[in-house]
């Protein structure tokens, strides 16, 4: 039986297995220690008749690699995925939160009347009329203070003194 | 056959690394089984310390588990390993000489660097001769072999037959040829075992 499958070893080597009897035996060296150091006998021995040097293979080499891949903070190929899919839903759910969060604060922020004046600004006529009428205000006022400018220019021309408008009266003048 | 022998390997390595990606971590320590000795051997060519050599093929076969997920296949796994493995060799052979602090040199510029050959570490007296004695023992227990032993071995391991091929060329059943090469392995190794079994 021993000899059987060291035999099956030697040809696992060779690859004149098939797929299947190769993975499974590899499956069984891999769990075996016995069979594990026939696998190295026969690894050794073609190798070094190949090269006529070999270098010993340390038997704790795989356990070191296991130790590095399994132990270290790298993720499996899978894992890996598992772990970009999962960034990507707590940045999407982190971009959510941020977006209620701003929205929130800006509407706590912003004073009540900034949601309703856009549609007062739309529909209150009076407001767009109220220009005009500051205008036409603005316009008397100013044709009256210009009526007044000639008329206490030419009675300061006539008094004697040029260009002196008085200042207090013109002040006094809009009071009224 | 020997085509279909390395076909076979090539499904099997493909259903290994299928199942790396899936998650199988179990599935890339029997591809660490399968392949350690040859890329020990294969980084061994670069790196003559036998120490060094292993740190380098075990930082291979990690960046090897890492870079998995992106291998699509369109190389043999093998092929790939191999080339990584080369790769992490140069690097090493580079960073050291340049006695930087630097660990990762870019794999194209230590492919082109042309002083890596002479960067090699040197053999040590000691490996000189173990080498030579391993090489005397390896001709000297060939010769010692029973005629069809020694044919069947020296067709599959300095030919590259497969068991189809020696067994037309030694005119008898493939079972007899995959007898004959177990029986000549374990032979070469009873002479070899003090040799290579020293650590």
């Amino acid at each position: 039986m021993h000899n059987n499958l060291e035999e099956k070893i030697s040809m696992l080597l060779d690859n004149e297995l098939s797929g299947a009897e190769a993975i499974l035996l590899l499956e069984q060296i891999e769990q075996d220690d016995r069979l594990k150091q026939v696998w190295d006998r026969y690894n050794k021995i073609s190798l070094t008749l190949k090269s006529n040097r070999y270098i010993p293979v340390d038997r704790h080499f795989p356990r070191r690699i296991k130790e590095n891949i399994y132990l270290s903070s790298t993720p499996s190929p899978q894992s890996r995925g598992n772990r970009y899919k999962n960034w990507g839903y707590a940045l999407a759910a982190s971009l959510v939160g941020v977006s209620i969060l701003t929205w929130t604060y800006l509407q706590t922020l912003s004073p009540p009347k900034n949601s309703i004046e856009p549609i007062a600004l739309v529909q209150t006529v009076p407001k767009s009329t109220e220009k005009p009428n500051v205008i036409y205000q603005y316009n008397n006022l100013d044709s009256r203070l210009n009526d007044y400018l000639v008329t206490h220019n030419e009675s300061a021309y006539s008094a004697g003194v040029q260009g002196m408008l008085p200042y207090a009266r013109v002040v006094s003048y809009t009071h009224k | 056959m020997k085509h279909e022998g390395r076909q076979s390997s090539d499904s099997v390595d493909k259903e290994l690394v299928k199942r790396v990606q899936e998650g199988d971590k179990k599935a890339f320590d029997i591809l660490v089984l399968k392949y350690q000795h040859k890329i020990i051997q294969l980084i061994g060519r670069y790196i003559k310390d036998p120490s060094e050599a292993l740190d380098v093929a075990q930082e291979s076969f990690i960046k090897t588990y890492r870079a998995l997920a992106k291998f699509r296949g369109e190389s043999a796994f093998y092929t790939w390993l191999y080339r990584i493995a080369i790769n992490t060799a140069k690097n090493h052979l580079v960073s050291r000489a340049r006695r930087s602090s630097e660990n990762e040199i870019d794999a194209q510029v230590a492919e082109q660097y042309e002083g890596a050959s002479r960067l090699r570490s040197h053999d040590t007296p000691e490996h000189i001769l173990l080498s030579e004695e391993i090489a005397l023992t390896i001709r000297s227990t060939i010769d010692e072999l029973p005629e069809n032993l020694r044919v069947a071995i020296v067709l599959r391991e300095f030919d590259g037959m497969s068991y189809e091929e020696i067994a037309k060329v030694m005119n008898c059943p493939v079972g007899t040829v995959r007898s004959r090469i177990f029986r000549a392995r374990e032979a070469i190794y009873k002479k070899l075992q003090p040799l290579i079994d020293y650590r």
